[in-house]
């Protein structure tokens, strides 16, 4: 009751930089500051994608549909602010490695959206294609198995941007701030993007918009996964759950605590890990680097605003 | 006074489309009965210009500022705009100029420009060094554009030089998604009211709304009047504001609340001389905390 009433206090208040009641610290209480305001978030986003995709000069957005609930909340906000018609919806699997479960998810949003512009290619012959030409064995050894999940990553790449580029859509991307931090997630693959609509929602909090927007709950109640091969599972592979993992990122992040101050809480082996894994990936935020030596550098004296003269 | 708030969605780096749109927007006014004309902090040139600081700044002699001035005299309207000014000693600073008959009245450079966090703004500009009241024919005013509104201290200084408009001009960006309101809009809303109540000044807000590199500006312009009385523009639409901001209430608000009357301008200043004088004193000390305990 005390935590609910305190809670209510909290609401109430400005929460940029705010000293957090000692209650707070409390699991319960990290869990409750992660949501977010469903309706704002919504309202939020859609002006922002409708409004940078008409900057941008285009009426039409493209994104990639898994089955997984990343792309299920990008669509939610593809079609709350361009309208089912204007939406491409392209469903690539790869009929060896994705699950009956993710056609299903996916028949669940197209009976959803049933206006949306649905594409579906099976991939599995040009990825199937492209091991044979590079000679890459199957399912050997995992670093074969990565090498193979970022194949499709970057077939399904290829894909919708041609689809995107004959309709004159722009790209959405699915990534979520999780994934990003963690760079779970492939490199000019399912990163390739115009906008990341997610890209500053945890994990947990795009559940929360899944569950807001009533998409289908079989994409609610699924287990993660990046499925780019048989079984994989998000959880299991970065060996921490999202919960916890949300829960780390956001102190440390979005509250500024120092990591050593969440061993207590966490663990000293998990916060260090998670710690690792977000500055390892760093890369994967950044563009290239240049060598400076010109009097003006592209990203050093040269910064120029991606909006600019749209 | 009939005050419009032009709560508009400029072009980033594009003067002349954003000029166009100014001019539609004081017709607008105008038809509608306006006196004055507050467009939001940066409104011919968008914000987040990072290099193109340079490009579109403009020096207060400049044709499109010129173009301004013969808008206000002909469509007999009073204009507040906001631009990068180049003066000249090829600083740039931040600005907003209050036009009337076809004159400038007065420019305020941005004195507190935000480098912190999403904010760079002190990596291009320069700071202005003056906040200053200032005569127009509907009463003394001041302007603060968006960070000198979060130091309480600029509009006291604007108060006690005698404003009773505070125009506050800004691009304030969503932040803060937590709370029933957006934490950026409850933090304004919060300081607009304190100081319009407290100071018995009307204070007309213009926020600019659209969307820039991933910014998302909320708009929610208002005109908060001494007596606590709000007309509210949307959030995140472009909107012309207008309604009336009569002085009358500035005189009840300030027999009611004589807040402004028992300020104590001396004591205040005697004060923070010798808070300066023992700063001053005690730069160079590692501890200084402790020796401000011991010493104080």
């Amino acid at each position: 009751m005390k935590q609910i009433e305190k809670r209510e206090k909290f609401d109430m208040k400005f929460t940029e930089g705010l000293q957090v009641v000692e209650d707070y610290t409390e699991e319960a209480a990290i869990k409750e500051q992660l949501k977010v305001n469903e309706q704002l978030v919504e309202e939020i986003t859609t002006l922002f994608l409708k409004d940078e995709v008409e900057k941008f000069g285009f009426k039409k957005v493209a994104l990639t549909i898994s089955g997984g609930v990343d792309s299920a909340v990008v669509l939610e906000f593809a079609v709350r602010a361009f309208g089912e018609e204007n939406v491409y919806a392209v469903f690539l699997p790869h009929s060896d490695v994705t699950s009956k479960l993710s056609f299903e998810c996916v028949e669940h949003l197209r009976d959803k959206f049933p206006k949306v512009n649905w594409i579906e290619l099976d991939v599995k012959p040009i990825v199937e294609r492209f091991e044979t030409l590079i000679g890459l064995e199957t399912n050997r050894s995992n670093s074969e198995k990565l090498r193979r999940g970022n194949i499709t990553a970057r077939v399904r790449m290829t894909v919708l941007f041609d689809i995107a580029s004959a309709n004159e859509a722009v790209v959405l991307g699915g990534s979520n701030k999780t994934e990003l931090l963690l760079g779970y997630a492939t490199w000019y693959g399912d990163m390739a993007a115009a906008i990341y609509p997610v890209g500053d929602l945890y994990k947990t909090q795009v559940f929360q918009m899944a569950r807001y927007f009533k998409t289908p709950q079989k994409i609610i109640d699924r287990t993660p996964t990046a499925e780019l091969w048989i079984d994989q599972e998000d959880e299991a592979e970065l060996g921490i759950g999202y919960e916890v993992l949300d829960q780390i990122l956001f102190e440390w992040i979005d509250l500024r605590r120092k990591p050593r101050q969440l061993y207590e809480k966490y663990g000293q082996e998990l916060v260090n890990k998670v710690v690792k894994m977000v500055k390892q990936a760093s890369f994967k935020r950044n563009m290239p680097l240049i060598p400076k030596y010109s009097l003006r550098t592209i990203g050093f004296e040269f910064r120029m605003p991606r909006d600019v003269g749209v | 006074m009939r005050v419009a708030v032009a709560q508009i969605k400029p072009y980033l780096a594009d003067v002349e489309k954003n000029l166009k749109k100014h001019i539609s927007f004081i017709k607008e006014a105008k038809k509608r009965g306006a006196e004055l004309v507050v467009f939001p902090e940066l409104s011919l040139t968008g914000y987040d210009l990072r290099d193109m600081v340079f490009e579109v700044a403009l020096p207060l002699e400049s044709d499109e500022l010129s173009e301004l001035k013969k808008v206000s005299k002909e469509e007999d309207i009073s204009i507040v705009v906001g631009f990068i000014e180049e003066s000249v000693e090829y600083k740039f600073h931040i600005a907003s100029a209050y036009i009337e008959d076809g004159k400038i009245l007065h420019v305020h450079r941005k004195a507190y420009l935000p480098t912190y966090g999403m904010f760079e703004e002190q990596r291009y500009a320069a700071r202005g060094n003056r906040i200053k009241a200032f005569n127009t024919k509907f009463g003394r005013m001041a302007i603060l554009i968006c960070e000198d509104m979060w130091h309480p201290s600029a509009a006291y200084v604007a108060v006690c030089d005698g404003a009773v408009y505070l125009l506050a001009v800004a691009c304030s960006p969503s932040k803060g998604v937590y709370t029933p309101k957006l934490a950026s809009s409850d933090i304004w809303e919060n300081f607009i009211r304190t100081y319009s109540e407290l100071y018995g000044v009307y204070t007309i807000f213009s926020n600019r709304v659209g969307t820039e590199n991933g910014l998302i500006f909320w708009g929610g312009s208002e005109v908060h009047s001494p007596l606590g009385n709000v007309k509210k523009a949307s959030y995140f639409e472009e909107e012309l504001l207008i309604t009336d901001a009569d002085i009358d209430d500035v005189r009840v608000a300030r027999i009611n609340l004589p807040i402004f009357r028992d300020e104590r301008l001396d004591m205040t200043l005697r004060e923070l001389q010798r808070i300066v004088a023992q700063r001053e004193k005690l730069e160079g000390f590692v501890n200084f905390i402790d020796v401000l305990k011991k010493h104080f």
